[in-house]
């Protein structure tokens, strides 16, 4: 937000919106679109700390690749294909992001 | 009419001046009430320190062996003369004792919490002990020239490795523990991963193919992939990827690589964003000086690239040195979550459910560690005029 020039902030004051439309309907459009990039990062990081459940034993596919380790199942190439599962969604959700990015990114004049 | 109060006056203008204000400040009081309550009354009432003030060794340093703890009171002084040094070259007049209070309260609160929590004097005497080779090397800093900082860099650089050695002379450093190993982990880290990072992002930005190649190959490679996973795979597998003369590193070893690789390819993107920053002025204008491409790109680009990414880079490290916890869940070494995993274990505590009591004092320990990184790239930020020019 901090981001959006002021001027912005001050026409809207002057075309005599209230506070609430001046945040809802000028700043906050324009803030979110500079912010796609940034945002998109903090979702993919989100997506690969899912993994981090399996520290408190959640069943999901980082465990259970632990546990067939752990069942005698070979140890290198199953974590390639985990880390080949992980990358595979990382790139898929950049792929995303840069969509969204491309379509909503501020035109500079 | 008599003067309001100024507290009555300041509530209505602040916290009641519409309905919905007022209806906002009561809800929250409500709730941040009974969050202080029952957060007082755990750490005054409640809560069980015992568990903390028992094995606050362990949480300090692990298993080290008891005789040889005065190897870790030494490199603590010596690290507190080097800092002392550093910080008298650069600025030569005392500065108030006030400022330095306000600058690093949040170490003293920890310091002062772990010595009030010490039931021996040992403690203590380190304290004081690290304190004073503080201030002499601070007064002996002062008839230091500004310049000595480049020998003060040469000291560190062959002192550290000492230090290092003179650690793991009695145990490796696998046997380490407690929020040490984790400062260690995340100082080895640090240390290895920003060279690294740079060259991945000068890479990046080479004119040569293969190079690009390469390095756009590995920091997508490594920002694609959790780190949980990669240090189960280093702490798994990666003796399968070694030729079998070589004997497998120890498990910490693994985990400073791990981390290493992952948190280059980070700093990478962070200093790319830093070399795009800079405008293409500054490297025609050097080149056109007939300045050698080498001399460009380590005095006039990186130097500036990377004064304006100092604050992401200290937000990563400060990521990194959290993540070190992870390494301890990932390969089961002891570091300090899992010393409270062994506090709880014990005869004396077992089954008692003491995980908060333990968890918040790593808390604790972390952010004291996290906030004044945070606080200190605040200040350089400052000193170096980041946003200002």
């Amino acid at each position: 937000m901090q981001a959006v020039p002021r001027g912005q902030s001050e026409a809207a004051e002057a075309l005599a919106l209230s506070g609430v439309q001046r945040t809802w309907f000028v700043l906050l459009p324009q803030a979110l679109r500079i912010a796609v990039p940034p945002i998109g990062n903090q979702y993919l990081n989100l997506a690969k700390n899912s993994s981090l459940a399996a520290v408190i034993s959640f069943a999901e596919i980082t465990k259970i690749t632990q546990l067939t380790v752990a069942n005698r199942s070979p140890a290198v190439p199953s974590f390639l294909l985990l880390l080949g599962i992980y990358l595979a969604l990382s790139l898929a959700l950049s792929l995303v992001v840069n969509i969204v990015n491309r379509r909503l990114r501020v035109v500079e004049r | 009419m008599a003067a309001r109060p100024a507290i009555a006056e300041f509530a209505r203008r602040n916290l009641f001046r519409s309905t919905l204000d007022a209806v906002v400040t009561v809800v929250a009081t409500l709730v941040i009430g009974f969050v202080a309550y029952r957060l007082g009354r755990f750490v005054f009432v409640t809560g069980r320190w015992d568990v903390v003030r028992d094995n606050l060794t362990l949480f300090m340093v692990g298993r080290y062996p008891t005789d040889e703890l005065w190897r870790i009171a030494v490199a603590m002084c010596a690290g507190a003369i080097w800092g002392g040094l550093l910080s008298g070259a650069l600025a030569s007049d005392l500065p108030d004792p006030r400022r330095i209070v306000v600058r690093i309260w949040p170490v003293l609160l920890g310091v002062l919490l772990l010595l009030a929590l010490s039931t021996t004097p040992t403690p203590w005497v380190v304290a004081f002990a690290v304190g004073a080779s503080f201030m002499v090397g601070r007064i002996a800093g002062r008839w230091l020239p500004r310049r000595a900082t480049a020998l003060l860099a040469v000291v560190a650089l062959v002192g550290v490795p000492l230090l290092v050695w003179m650690l793991t002379a009695p145990v490796g450093w696998d046997e380490w523990g407690g929020i040490m190993l984790n400062l260690f982990l995340a100082a080895a880290g640090i240390s290895l991963s920003f060279p690294l990072g740079v060259l991945l992002a000068l890479g990046r930005r080479s004119k040569l193919p293969l190079l690009r190649a390469v390095s756009v190959v590995y920091i997508e490679i490594f920002r694609g992939v959790p780190l949980y996973v990669l240090l189960l795979l280093s702490a798994l597998a990666l003796g399968f990827f070694l030729p079998s003369y070589v004997e497998p590193p120890g498990l910490v070893t693994r985990a400073i690589v791990a981390l290493t690789l992952f948190t280059a390819a980070y700093v990478a993107e962070i200093v790319r964003g830093g070399l795009q920053a800079l405008p293409k002025g500054q490297t025609e204008a050097a080149l056109a000086l007939g300045m050698s491409p080498t001399t460009v790109t380590f005095r006039i680009v990186l130097p500036q690239a990377l004064r304006a990414v100092v604050p992401a880079l200290v937000g990563q490290f400060i990521s990194l040195f959290i993540d070190t916890t992870l390494a301890g869940a990932a390969m089961g070494f002891f570091e300090v979550l899992n010393a409270t995993s062994a506090a709880q274990a014990q005869a004396e505590f077992r089954g008692q459910q003491l995980t908060a009591e333990t968890v918040s004092f790593v808390m604790l320990l972390f952010w004291i560690g996290c906030i004044t990184m945070s606080r200190e790239s605040q200040r350089l930020e400052r000193r170096l005029g980041v946003g200002v020019r």
